[in-house]
């Protein structure tokens, strides 16, 4: 019997792979609490990661990718003789189909699996993003286009690498710094790669201020990262509830793969900016995001279970994500610079940086390198602009990219 | 297996196409709503003068002068204390 348990238990069955996992998982953990990286998302992941490797008993699994349902054999549906108590309370026999449980975890990471968080991400992140300085500075948007190349050049590298069209794209989505954009995207284009695309996707995120100065350095003069720009203008409030319904309708009508997200992001934004929905928008912005936080980080992180996730491909993902972030990251300052060939109210370029999504992380990675070089020099509010616009971005070209590699 | 980079596969599935194309849209929708938050501060200037903007009824109020009155009745009042308070201390 003792001897029985023992077997049983999570250090019989551990594996090494299982082991370096839990120990990334304390990585993450460390990184949030000692770092403060991304807290709110590094500690649920990270603790994933370190319940999703803990080996389950036969029969007991308690991991994501045990959903259960319908027993087939043989190609036939099995059945099963099953005591139940009637209406008038008698126990009787019938035969009904035989149905084995999921994990209460493959239950949650079914709001991974098939897109449902992302967009509810999306409609909290809407109730609290103030466009008001992308409304106050319409050239800044473009830079938020700009940013995105890191998507498509990624894409075009996963190609090379051998991956399938749909998982190129899902990779190259990694560019984009946005999360929820890119674990909606691979649930739709290569559910298989969820775990490590996400794991990327967050981990590059929240490397925001480790990955971007050295490329915003190397691209700029010192000259550049000194430009002061002017404050932004006021917005008026009709401008505010008027551009989430207007510009839902620009960017859906283009890019129709983009209305889940785009429009959750935008109804938020509605919410918020309407004056007649605070509760709402205070739902959206505080208690429902963070719910959704909590579950998603949770259930992706123990979607990396070490026979699933530590291969090749994980590292080759990786490693594309890296190029994505960093290509990304130059496509916005450089098109900033040759904004400012044509513009006589110069730019200072390290606010394209900001275009890559990581709201607001990459904006306040401007702010700092651009202090360091001038204490007087404020880039935060402009920075902003790029950042929310970055979002957009990359979020229409994931509706771009689904449309396109969905068949 | 050794890392190899297969530029075919990239023209052979179109990719270079899709990332054209996909920098096309995204740079068209964002130059679009850039071009409408623009215009947007004219256009409703103009439509300003037909249909001004409504009283925002969950606008935070101004303070009322009710409450300024409240403030200046609460001055006096604490002045009165003081000086009673004082004028206590000098009798005994």
């Amino acid at each position: 019997m003792l001897t029985d348990f023992l077997e049983t238990t999570g250090f019989a069955q551990m594996t090494a792979g299982n082991a370096v996992m839990i120990c990334i998982g304390l990585v993450f953990v460390g990184l949030a609490i000692v770092k403060d990286y991304e807290p709110l998302l590094l500690v649920p992941i990270g603790m994933g990661i370190v319940i999703g490797n803990i080996p389950s008993i036969a029969g007991m699994s308690s991991s994501v990718y045990s959903q259960g349902g319908i027993v087939v054999e043989d190609g036939r549906v099995q059945t099963e003789t099953a005591t139940v108590i009637d209406a008038e309370g008698r126990e009787r026999e019938v035969e009904r189909v035989r149905w084995v449980p999921g994990s209460v975890l493959a239950y949650l990471y079914f709001g991974v699996t098939q897109g449902i968080f992302p967009p509810l991400i999306f409609l909290g992140i809407g109730a609290m993003t103030d466009f008001s300085t992308m409304l106050s500075n319409p050239r800044l948007v473009l830079l938020g286009a700009a940013a995105q190349v890191g998507i498509f050049l990624t894409l075009i590298g996963a190609l090379a690498l051998g991956f399938t069209p749909a998982e190129a794209g899902a990779i190259g989505i990694i560019g984009g710094a946005d999360g929820p954009t890119a674990i909606f995207l691979s649930s739709k284009l290569a559910p298989h790669l969820i775990g490590a695309i996400a794991i990327a996707a967050y981990s590059y995120m929240a490397l925001v201020p480790v990955i971007q100065p050295p490329i915003m350095r190397l691209l700029t003069t010192r000259e550049e990262r000194l430009i002061h720009m002017a404050p932004p203008r006021e917005v008026s409030k009709r401008e505010r509830i008027i551009f989430p319904i207007a510009a839902f309708l620009i960017c859906t009508l283009i890019a129709p793969g983009a209305i889940v997200l785009l429009g959750m992001l935008f109804f938020g934004n509605l919410l918020k900016e309407s004056g007649v929905t605070e509760r709402l928008a205070r739902t959206s912005r505080t208690a429902l995001i963070d719910i959704v936080t909590i579950l998603l980080g949770l259930t992706v992180g123990a979607s990396t279970q070490a026979q699933t996730f530590l291969r090749r491909e994980s590292l080759l993902i990786f490693g594309l994500g890296a190029v994505s972030f960093a290509v990304a990251t130059a496509g916005g300052v450089l098109f900033a610079k040759f904004m400012n060939l044509f513009l006589r109210e110069k730019i200072n370029p390290l606010i394209g940086a900001a275009g890559v999504s990581a709201v607001p992380d990459s904006a306040r990675v401007v702010q700092m390198i651009g202090q360091q070089e001038d204490p007087h020099n404020f880039l935060l509010m402009h920075a902003m602009a790029p950042n929310v616009s970055g979002v957009i971005g990359s979020a229409v070209a994931a509706g771009v990219l689904w449309s396109v590699l969905v068949h | 297996m050794p890392l190899v980079l297969d530029l075919h596969r990239v023209l052979e599935h179109d990719g270079l196409e899709i990332a054209v194309t996909g920098m096309l849209i995204v740079f068209a929708v964002l130059a679009l709503v850039s071009g409408f938050i623009a215009l947007l501060p004219r256009a409703l200037a103009r439509l300003e003068a037909v249909l001004p903007a409504p009283h925002d009824a969950h606008a935070p109020r101004p303070p009322s002068a009710a409450a300024g009155d409240e403030v200046e009745l609460l001055a006096a009042v604490a002045f009165c204390l003081h000086l009673e308070i004082e004028r206590g201390r000098r009798e005994h």
